[in-house]
């Protein structure tokens, strides 16, 4: 095991069950992702992109195989873990956004950041610089459906950038996006690796997309090509 | 945060949060109502059976009311003047009745019925028995040769104000006595079965009938009826061979047993509410956080845990229910300021053969009550209806449409 790996996955298979059909996602899948990569999953619909995002960013429960995260046992690890290591290691950004339509985007990236126990002036101080970072500490005080997509989009990733987690998991980012927004975005990604040294895990079908990706990850009818 | 969050939550549907808050604010206001009301009963009960036969206890000696006795009258009270001395003096005793009651016949020269005739100090009772309900010619107060009748006794013997009426009874000594009076009045407590059989007569008018001047029993009225315990403790400290009973013993098979029917009558209506509140609210709620399953799916993946996503639903339950019942219970005091503020009328209760208005009484615990029901069914119906998304797994909430 090497401790530059943030991720090392073995064996790791996923079924859906959809009614009484199983649905094999993803098929013996073996991969490992260096601290402060920048990779990019590929692959048609349906090749399991969404399903080994999801298992890595501890989503979906393992079915087969096994993950370690930052030299820890997925496995062997309960829930109470699962959920520090999903609150203080990872960030998620959605192709979505899920932000909360009712709070500012202020409050938005404030708000897992309490959950984190963060004091306040701390506090404050992320949400400013993680809004900074994205553009958008002039538009702090609007709601979500005050914005733009790519406001959104950027509110989701300073969300996620807020937490300082280890990693990023970004599910089809720019599928919301026009192309200049979306290009937006992932400069916005690279920028993030390259000057805070966050591990990036994207998934899309955009060659754009791919483009930022330092290291490209293909998969095929669940399995890795 | 997180209640800011539960708060803000609120306002995501104004439409659907007002229609939860209308729920729970119904069945508080409900509720609120409902106790007022059942207190209006309870109270009326009271009033009428204090005010109308037993006031707030009677002292007799020590065993009389359960034993029967071949001759009653040697264990009646002996030693009046001394205990009218002692008991006018506790706290609260604004009244003391000297009573005899006895069985005589009753006849007008025609007709002779049986009853239950009550020596009684006319002009005292006059004062404090005021259900007892004379409708025609006047109660029993100073005239020396009275008699008030109960109406369905009046209605037998078809006398009518004015006319002469012969009370035929035994002396405790064994002989035949009578007395002859003249009707001064016909009453009716709401009791049937009281006024069918019950005669009053002036308490020296019965002693010279039994040839005694001893008292079967003293009954009280007082300021309120939380000061009947101090006369019991007097009582038993002071008079050994006496003994006090309060009203509710007394009359245990009218007031006592309609009081307890009640209150589990109430009990149950006020389960029934409290389930329609929760479920309303259960419905409502339901909608709300299924619509948001991807939002708490985003909750979970980002570390909160089930117990979390149902703090925060919790709050948001509890200022749903806080809410609502603050204004159920203001909108209760609002109809009980107008349009219930004469009461309600209501027809004759078991036991009673008159209408009577109930009052809807309010009282702060009351009040706290309602409100603290109305906000745990908001509570309760919030938590059940998050309870399932709380629990889902994670990728299938953030994959619910």
């Amino acid at each position: 095991m090497s401790h530059l790996a943030i991720y090392e996955a073995n064996g790791i298979g996923f079924a859906y069950q959809l009614g009484s059909q199983k649905v094999n996602a993803l098929t013996d899948v073996g991969l490992t992702i260096s601290r402060g990569e920048f990779a990019c999953l590929l692959g048609p619909s349906g090749s399991g992109k969404t399903t080994l995002l999801n298992l890595l960013g501890l989503i979906e429960p393992l079915q087969a195989g096994d993950i370690r995260f930052d030299g820890k046992s997925l496995k062997e690890s309960n829930e109470t873990e699962k959920n520090s290591i999903r609150r203080f290691s990872i960030g998620f950004v959605f192709q979505s956004f899920q932000l909360f339509p009712v709070l500012s985007a202020e409050e938005n990236v404030e708000y897992f950041l309490t959950r984190q126990g963060v004091r306040p002036g701390e506090r404050k101080e992320k949400v400013r610089e993680a809004l900074t970072s994205v553009g958008l500490w002039e538009h702090r005080s609007k709601r979500p459906l005050e914005m733009s997509g790519g406001q959104r989009q950027r509110v989701a990733i300073a969300r996620a950038v807020a937490k300082s987690p280890l990693v990023i998991i970004a599910d089809e980012p720019t599928a919301s996006l026009d192309q200049t927004t979306g290009r937006g975005v992932m400069e916005l990604f690279r920028s993030l690796n390259r000057d805070k040294g966050i591990t990036i895990l994207a998934s899309s079908h955009d060659p754009m997309v791919h483009e930022f990706a330092q290291r490209r990850i293909q998969l095929k009818d669940g399995r890795l090509c | 945060m997180l209640i800011r969050v539960a708060f803000k939550n609120l306002m995501r549907n104004p439409r659907r949060t007002a229609t939860v808050l209308l729920t729970v604010a119904m069945g508080s206001g409900s509720l609120f109502l409902f106790h007022g009301f059942n207190a209006g009963i309870m109270n009326q009960y009271l009033e009428n059976t204090v005010h109308s036969r037993y006031g707030h206890g009677q002292i007799q000696t020590s065993g009389y009311r359960e034993t029967v006795y071949e001759k009653p009258w040697e264990h009646w009270i002996t030693d009046w003047e001394s205990l009218k001395n002692r008991i006018s003096k506790v706290e609260g005793v604004t009244h003391l009745f000297p009573r005899v009651e006895f069985f005589a016949l009753l006849t007008n020269g025609k007709i002779t019925v049986s009853g239950r005739g009550q020596g009684v100090d006319g002009v005292q009772e006059s004062q404090f028995f005021t259900t007892l309900n004379v409708e025609q010619g006047a109660t029993l107060s100073d005239q020396p040769d009275g008699i008030l009748l109960g109406k369905g006794l009046a209605r037998a013997l078809d006398v009518k104000i004015g006319d002469r009426v012969t009370v035929l009874g035994n002396t405790i000594y064994g002989s035949m006595n009578a007395a002859d009076l003249t009707v001064v009045g016909v009453f009716h407590t709401g009791s049937k079965d009281f006024d069918d059989v019950v005669f009053r007569i002036p308490l020296q008018q019965a002693h010279t009938l039994l040839d005694t001047d001893r008292l079967e029993s003293v009954a009280l009225g007082l300021a309120s009826v939380g000061d009947w315990a101090k006369v019991e403790a007097v009582v038993k400290a002071e008079f050994p061979t006496l003994e006090a009973t309060p009203f509710a013993v007394l009359d245990k098979v009218y007031y006592q047993h309609s009081v307890d029917w009640l209150g589990s009558q109430f009990a149950i209506i006020q389960l029934i509410i409290l389930a329609v509140v929760v479920l309303g609210i259960f419905n409502t709620v339901s909608t709300s956080v299924l619509e948001r399953k991807q939002e708490i799916g985003n909750l979970r993946a980002n570390g909160e845990s089930s117990i979390q996503i149902m703090q925060l639903l919790s709050w948001e339950g509890v200022a749903l229910g806080v809410l609502g019942a603050a204004f159920g219970i203001l909108l209760a005091f609002f109809l009980n300021a107008t349009l219930l503020r004469n009461g309600i009328l209501m027809p004759p209760a078991p036991g009673i053969t008159r209408q009577f208005h109930v009052l809807i009484e309010f009282q702060w615990s009351m009040a706290i009550g309602a409100f603290l029901m109305g906000a745990f069914s908001a509570m309760a119906g919030t938590v059940l209806a998050g309870l399932r998304v709380a629990k889902m797994p994670i990728g299938e909430a953030l994959r619910s449409v």
